[in-house]
């Protein structure tokens, strides 16, 4: 199933100034797929929260929906290899 | 003891700053469903609403929502009519509809130290049009077609926060101090 070991996965969460659909972009060239969604709510706020995956690598985006008056920052938490916390760090 | 409130970010950061100095820990995990009015329509952002928009009408987020066309809320079993109040900020009422969800705390203790981050799953709406068997005043039951509002609970791998297999996760129900 998908490539890596479950052994060589590694813990990451990083807030995005890129915006989300550019970060979506760049996990379908890693190979990623949208697996689920759902509504999140959390800190009272609504969260877009999208699964991603790739074999054993799992990759969670959420986005705050509605009127946001600070700066918005969707937030991707990766449980993946180096090589794809690397690949995303530069572009976030 | 102190606990600490953290969000997503920072709740994974400080596991990950955990499993890279070789230390162990067990995050504990509370998930319960709810249905206790904490979520109604009024409060969702528009592109929430917008699931709702074949049975939901409102002016703007927080205004009070009302029903668009009668239909049945077939968890709560309860049928709404044309200009029914669905949910209202200022005067809420048990009869209002409520959105179900999935409440998740996961929490670490380290040194004396708690730390948790908590978040709610909502479930989803999906609207059908149905034939049923409803009471429309009087005392005979009629067959008519109808819109129904079902709420379908999220898939269980979006409840979970997906950590690396080193990280032992103990699900319980609630929790204690002697």
């Amino acid at each position: 199933m998908g490539s890596g070991r479950k052994s060589d996965l590694r813990l990451k969460s990083m807030p995005s100034m890129a915006p989300v659909e550019t970060v979506e972009t760049r996990l379908l060239e890693l190979g990623f797929n949208l697996y689920s969604e759902a509504t999140v709510v959390s800190d009272n706020r609504f969260w877009h929260r999208k699964l991603y995956t790739n074999g054993y690598e799992v990759i969670t985006v959420s986005d705050e929906i509605g009127k946001v008056y600070h700066l918005k920052d969707p937030v991707v938490t990766i449980c993946g290899r180096k090589k794809t916390i690397e690949a995303l760090r530069s572009i976030l | 003891m102190p606990t600490y409130d953290c969000n997503e970010h920072q709740f994974v950061e400080n596991l990950r700053r955990i499993i890279d100095s070789k230390l162990q820990v067990v995050v504990n995990r509370i998930m319960t469903q709810r249905d206790d009015g904490k979520y109604g329509l009024s409060q969702l952002p528009d592109q929430e609403f917008k699931k709702y928009d074949a049975l939901a009408s409102r002016r703007h987020q927080r205004a009070t929502v009302y029903a668009k066309v009668p239909f049945y809320d077939d968890l709560h079993k309860r049928l709404y009519m044309q200009e029914d109040i669905l949910h209202s900020p200022k005067n809420p009422n048990r009869y209002h509809l409520s959105i179900p969800y999935i409440s998740v705390e996961y929490r670490f203790t380290l040194w004396g130290e708690t730390y948790r981050h908590e978040f709610d799953v909502l479930y989803q709406p999906q609207i059908r049009l149905e034939r049923r068997e409803i009471f429309t005043g009087g005392a005979e039951k009629r067959a008519t077609l109808i819109h129904v509002l079902n709420f379908v609970p999220p898939p269980e791998h979006m409840w979970e926060i997906h950590l690396p297999p080193s990280t032992i996760v103990f699900d319980v129900r609630r929790l204690s101090r002697a």
